[in-house]
């Protein structure tokens, strides 16, 4: 069958939807929702392949051409339909599937052909980038969700402050990028090191042994090296540590997009990377060592902040950034499996809580603000309990998806990474902090929120948040504890690809650890509910009471503020730093400034350079025409002098 | 028939014509000099064919004496380059009022 | 190939030659004239285009050529075949041209001036034809004097003129001294073979030689290099060209830089065709292996090339550095016919043809500038564009195609000879040879710029008569057609070379 199909068929769409072929609504987001549902078929139906390939270990590889660079060197364009793949695909066009007939309740808009088509666009982009087997067309699919995410972010264009956000978030994506080129560059070096010969087949994402035995100090080898770069392209992606400022603002997109985009797809682009990749990671302590650690940072970071924010989405978008450094983690352990398996889950519950998120939005009148909500649980009931479903498996309580990854992430910590196990439990108790604070607050109180009077939730916005829902409780058993003795579906699944542990968990240490991870839950849900059952006034009440504590979680630790300070050169005028747009012009700054030193000294130099050769000589020669015949008349007996003896010595030497 | 000078002789004498031709060009600065210098320079070229013509007879050489038509012809070419030659120096003479041509360098660069 | 040559009787050959004769005849009767009454000048033009006209047509017809292929003319010292037919053509063509821009040089304005200068054009061009026929050694000197001495008499023949006198001068001096060393090493070459023929040369060379005869030869061969490198304008012998053409009168200058360059480059490869065609293809590859002619013409070709260009940058005078160009342009030829393969003297032969075309167009707008202006500093263009807007796109046609741009018809050239480069693996000299193209575009630009770029300061507007618009299409046309359908053009070169490959 034609794995092809998987990503031409959103791709086409996306064409045709852009070129207005569609317009009407109904038309344009039904023929969206058909092409991803046709997808999500494609893959469904390319199942049965991945299981009979026996020995070779449950894969399927198309390869669609041949692409013939130099006359030697060529490069494979090939789909590779294999366990994580596979996996990830699934998640893609089924939870993109679920959101596009979200969008078709939620959006209400003059024209959706564009809106459609960006999303099919995103979801084509994605797939590439999951199916395709060389780093260079996942890079292509890796750059074309940076591009959808632009597209969408700013798809409400006319407002500047959209267009902020949506640059930084694809100029900090561009950052990334650059650590991924440079160690895809670095990737052909070594292999052009070690063998002699420039091949491009060491971008295709399989294991090579022979990789690590690449050269370096110690342990800092160029693998290291190339690990570090590619880690730095996965937190543009994912928005790790450094950079990760765009993911809050990206929320100035559309909700479906935030759902679909920001917690389901793009972000855990990085860790499908970093899985695929995982030798390299592997291979080198510090590397692993470094991913480790700032995982670790960032979840305890995204956990801290979100307990402060006022609105919805950023709660969310922290929410965001601080699981993906949970699944950061798990690669930094060296438990991919366990990361993608975090990946699924967390894909559907944050799914959910954004299209809940959303469907109270829409019920406020577009209000965002969780300070003038509350008390919406008898408004939108069903919506509740769906919240509270998410808000659960969110911090991991049994028997939702969520807790079954959370479990075992925190489980391979406890065995091998006491102290980071601590921190990452750290992380749990402000996860179930703020989430509980969101739910309360939203749904809670008494204070009543403003709200539409007339509104229902339409079905197209209820049937994918009830689909996520059910997934919810199903998901989580395909990796159980195995203590339970129940078939390992999911690890034996990965282990075809990835070093997985199956297996042998000791019962006691298992219960052990989920034990502690719900009581600290549990301590983060009581004191939540202590504080805010009644509305947000303990905010007030820890804002008087520790002022500075307060405003350092609440302004994000000023991050904002140092990197505006680091690298924005000119204050003009006063400007604020919480401004949107001062990190993308630093930075646009910063390139600027450093291409035109180039431009100016290294171009232009090599240039005048050029030019003055010929002058020089010019000038030279000129000397030499002197005017004086017989000046000219010795140059000649003299060089043709020297010059006979030179050939004559030359070719008596030739002759014999 | 074994003479006195063989053919090296001639072309030793050659070889010093056509040098002291060459540093009478070289390093003379009158330009009537530097004529009788090119002259040299002819001559020994004739010279060389003369001797060749003579010590060193072809079979495919009808006359026999290739060689010494040829000098005829050098003199008479060289002939005509002196006059040439000498109606140029005439002319420069009528602009530049001297012959010495070391200071005749107003075309340089 | 054809290897026989039918030698004719003496009384046959006058027959062959006869548009040389019927030219030397003109030559002698206007000298005859310039005795006499003064005439008309634009009569005297008519008479000198007719009569080269007249012995073109019977060069072209099949006077000076015959069925049987290659005819010797007076037992082995010139030879008729296809070769010196292409040679006939150009250097009539190219006197006729000439005769033109003669008659509107003010240098011979008076009528005897005129007579007795295109009486020299005349025997000049018979000199030059002889050359690209000549296969006898002695031809071979004779016709060089021939023409360089005639050459050495146009140069001064501005009256009371400083820069033409020394130009002479220094031509003179020069061109003697150079056909003297050619001379000497002609003898040793004479001594070392016996005879002085080429076909004679030929079969000397033909065994295995003794290392003191490829010396000899060697130094023969640099000898001669040197005489021909003279005329040919290009590496150890280039140190005349910039003074003698920035003092000699500017049609002389058009005239010398086309047709004696032209004559240095047939001349020598007439040598090296008959050396091939009596030797063979595999003893003239050997012979050239051990003299490493190769080699040595490729380095002068590489170093005429950069000294030209590389001085006409600093440039001012127009006339100099059109003499700088002349040099790099020979120095690129000699490239092609380093190759001395089927390709190299192709594209030699292409390439002299449209040189001729290009070089004759910038002269006459450069003589027609220096009229207007009265110098010939290179801002005597200053805003020409403004003031005559034909001829200035005609002179950037005619540079442009100096550079080698495309579609003009100096790309062509050039790409035959790149072509013929790259066919002997020559890659480094022809990235050396695209550098320089490159360098080169600098200084023609440069003229280019004063035209449109500037302003000028002089607000009268040149007129000039229809003669002169015409001669200029005439030039333009062919410039621009052949670099769009050059077929005819490299179709007659091909036929003019067929009996040597």
């Amino acid at each position: 069958m034609y794995l092809f199909y998987i990503i031409i068929l959103p791709l086409i769409t996306a064409v045709l939807l852009r070129w207005h072929v569609f317009d009407n609504k109904k038309s344009a987001g039904v023929i969206a929702c058909c092409s991803v549902l046709g997808s999500f078929v494609v893959v469904l139906l390319h199942t049965r392949y991945l299981f009979m390939a026996g020995d070779s270990g449950a894969m399927y590889f198309e390869k669609l051409w041949e692409w013939k660079i130099l006359p030697d060197v060529t490069m494979p364009f090939g789909l590779r339909l294999d366990a994580i793949s596979y996996v990830m695909c699934l998640l893609v066009t089924f939870v993109g599937f679920l959101i596009h007939v979200y969008s078709l309740g939620y959006m209400k808009l003059k024209e959706y052909s564009r809106y459609f088509s960006y999303l099919n666009l995103f979801v084509a982009m994605m797939l590439l980038l999951v199916l395709s087997d060389q780093l260079l067309f996942m890079f292509i699919g890796w750059e074309g969700v940076g591009l959808s995410s632009f597209l969408l972010i700013g798809f409400y264009h006319q407002s500047h402050k959209n267009m902020n956000a949506a640059k930084k978030a694809f100029i900090v994506n561009r950052i990334g990028d650059l650590g991924l080129l440079l160690a895809m560059i670095l990737l052909l070096a070594i292999y052009f090191l070690e063998s002699g010969q420039f091949s491009l087949s060491v971008l295709t994402l399989e294991t090579k042994a022979s990789l690590l035995q690449a050269p370096g100090i110690g342990d800092f080898t160029l693998i290291g090296i190339v690990g570090v770069l590619l880690f730095f392209g996965v937190c543009g992606k994912s928005a790790q540590m450094p950079l990760y400022m765009w993911l809050p603002d990206a929320m100035a997109g559309p909700t479906p997009v935030s759902a679909l985009m920001h917690a389901a797809s793009m972000v855990t682009a990085g860790i499908y990377l970093m899985s695929r990749m995982h030798f390299i990671f592997d291979g080198s302590v510090f590397v692993s060592h470094l991913v480790m650690w700032v995982g670790v940072i960032t979840a305890l970071f995204g956990s801290t902040v979100a307990i402060f924010q006022r609105d919805i989405k950023k709660i969310l978008a922290f929410s965001t950034i601080s699981q993906l450094g949970y699944m950061t983690l798990a690669c930094g352990i060296g438990a991919y499996g366990v990361a993608l398996f975090h990946v699924l889950t967390h894909g559907v519950f944050k799914a959910l809580l954004f299209l809940s998120a959303g469907d109270v939005i829409k019920a406020c009148k577009g209000n965002q603000d969780i300070y003038l909500m509350g008390n919406l649980r008898h408004k939108l009931p069903r919506t509740h309990v769906m919240f509270w479903m998410g808000a659960l498996s969110l911090v991991g309580i049994f028997p939702l998806a969520g807790y079954f990854s959370k479990d075992l992430i925190l489980f391979h910590l406890f065995t091998n990474h006491f102290g980071v196990y601590l921190l990452a439990l750290l992380g749990v108790f402000f996860t179930s902090c703020y989430i509980f604070r969101l739910l309360y607050l939203v749904f809670y109180g008494n204070r009543q929120a403003d709200t539409n009077q007339e509104y229902r939730t339409p079905i197209t916005m209820l049937f994918p948040m009830v689909i996520l829902s059910i997934l919810l409780l199903m998901l989580g058993w395909l990796w159980v504890p195995s203590f339970l003795h129940l078939p390992e579906v999911l690890p034996e699944f990965f282990a075809t690809v990835l070093p997985v542990e199956l297996g042998h968990h000791l019962v006691f240490k298992e219960l052990i650890v989920g034990l502690i991870s719900t009581v600290f839950a549990a301590t983060g849900f009581f004191l939540a509910r202590k504080f805010f059952l009644y509305g947000p006034k303990a905010d007030f009440w820890i804002a008087k009471r520790y002022p500075r504590f307060y405003r350092l979680l609440s302004h994000q630790y000023y991050l904002d503020e140092l990197y505006y300070k680091a690298f924005v050169f000119e204050n003009h005028d006063d400007r604020d730093p919480n401004e949107d747009n001062a990190f993308t012009n630093s930075v646009l700054h910063v390139v600027a400034v450093f291409k035109g030193l180039i431009d100016r000294y290294f171009i232009d130099g090599l240039v005048h350079w050029f030019a003055w050769i010929p002058m020089f000589l010019g000038s030279v020669y000129a000397k030499i025409q002197n005017g004086q015949i017989q000046s000219y008349l010795r140059w000649i007996t003299m060089g043709s002098l020297i010059s006979l003896l030179y050939w004559f010595l030359w070719i008596s030497k030739a002759g014999q | 028939m074994p003479a006195l000078f063989s053919l090296q002789s001639y072309l030793l004498l050659s070889a010093m014509l056509f040098v002291i031709g060459l540093i009478i060009v070289l390093t003379k600065n009158n330009a009537i000099q530097i004529i009788m210098g090119i002259e040299l320079i002819f001559n020994a070229a004739a010279i060389n064919f003369v001797a060749f013509s003579c010590f060193r007879p072809h079979l495919l050489d009808t006359l026999q004496m290739s060689g010494q038509v040829i000098a005829i012809f050098v003199i008479v070419v060289a002939a005509a380059d002196a006059c040439a030659a000498l109606a140029i120096i005439l002319s420069l003479f009528r602009v530049f009022k001297t012959t010495r041509i070391q200071n005749i360098n107003r075309l340089k660069g | 190939m054809i290897l026989n040559i039918w030698q004719s009787s003496n009384l046959e050959s006058l027959w062959y030659i006869l548009p040389e004769l019927l030219l030397l005849g003109g030559a002698f009767g206007f000298l005859t004239m310039s005795l006499f009454t003064p005439h008309n000048r634009r009569n005297i033009l008519a008479w000198a285009i007719l009569i080269l006209l007249t012995s073109l047509f019977m060069a072209m017809s099949g006077v000076g050529t015959s069925a049987e292929g290659r005819v010797g003319l007076f037992s082995g010292l010139l030879v008729v075949d296809a070769f010196s037919m292409y040679a006939k053509v150009f250097f009539i063509l190219s006197s006729m041209i000439a005769s033109f821009f003669f008659y509107q040089s003010k240098t011979f304005g008076s009528t005897k001036k005129l007579l007795e200068t295109l009486a020299f054009l005349m025997v000049l061009t018979v000199g030059l034809c002889w050359m690209a026929m000549s296969v006898d050694l002695l031809m071979t000197f004779i016709s060089l004097e021939m023409v360089s001495i005639l050459s050495y008499l146009l140069v001064a023949s501005k009256p009371k003129d400083a820069f033409s006198s020394e130009a002479g001068l220094k031509y003179i001096l020069f061109g003697a001294v150079a056909s003297g060393i050619m001379l000497f090493g002609l003898s040793f070459l004479f001594g070392m073979v016996g005879a002085s023929d080429y076909a004679a040369i030929a079969r000397h060379l033909q065994g295995d030689l003794h290392t003191t005869e490829i010396l000899v030869l060697f130094f023969s061969f640099i000898c001669i290099l040197v005489g021909f490198g003279f005329k040919m304008t290009i590496f150890p012998t280039q140190m005349w060209v910039p003074d003698v053409y920035q003092g000699a009168p500017t049609s002389v200058t058009a005239f010398l830089s086309v047709s004696s360059k032209a004559g240095g480059f047939l001349i020598f490869m007439r040598l090296l065709i008959e050396l091939k065609v009596h030797l063979g293809s595999g003893a003239f590859e050997s012979l050239i292996a051990q003299i490493k002619m190769h080699e040595i013409l490729v380095f002068f070709g590489v170093m005429s090339m950069i000294i030209g260009n590389v001085s006409a940058l600093k440039q001012k005078n127009l006339k100099r550095l059109m003499a700088y160009s002349s040099i790099a342009h020979a120095g690129f030829i000699l490239l092609g016919l380093s190759c001395l393969g089927q390709d190299g003297f192709f594209a030699v032969l292409f390439y002299l043809f449209v040189y001729m075309l290009m070089n004759f167009g910038a002269f006459y707008i450069i003589h027609l500038r220096v009229i207007d202006t009265g110098n010939d500093h290179i801002d005597s263009f200053r805003g020409y564009g403004n003031q005559n807007i034909w001829m200035s796109v005609s002179m950037t046609i005619f540079l442009l195609s100096m550079i080698g741009l495309p579609p003009f018809s100096g790309f062509i050239a050039k790409f035959y000879v790149f072509k013929s480069l790259l066919s002997q693996k020559y890659y480094m000299t022809a990235l050396l040879g695209g550098i320089n193209t490159a360098i080169a575009v600098y200084y023609y630009m440069k003229i280019i710029k004063w035209m449109f770029l500037k302003d000028g300061n002089d607000p009268e507007i040149p007129r000039y008569g229809k003669l002169a618009r015409v001669y200029v299409i005439l030039l333009l046309v062919p410039v621009i057609s052949l670099g769009i359908y050059w077929k005819p053009l490299i179709d007659w070169v091909e036929a003019s070379l067929s009996f040597v490959f």
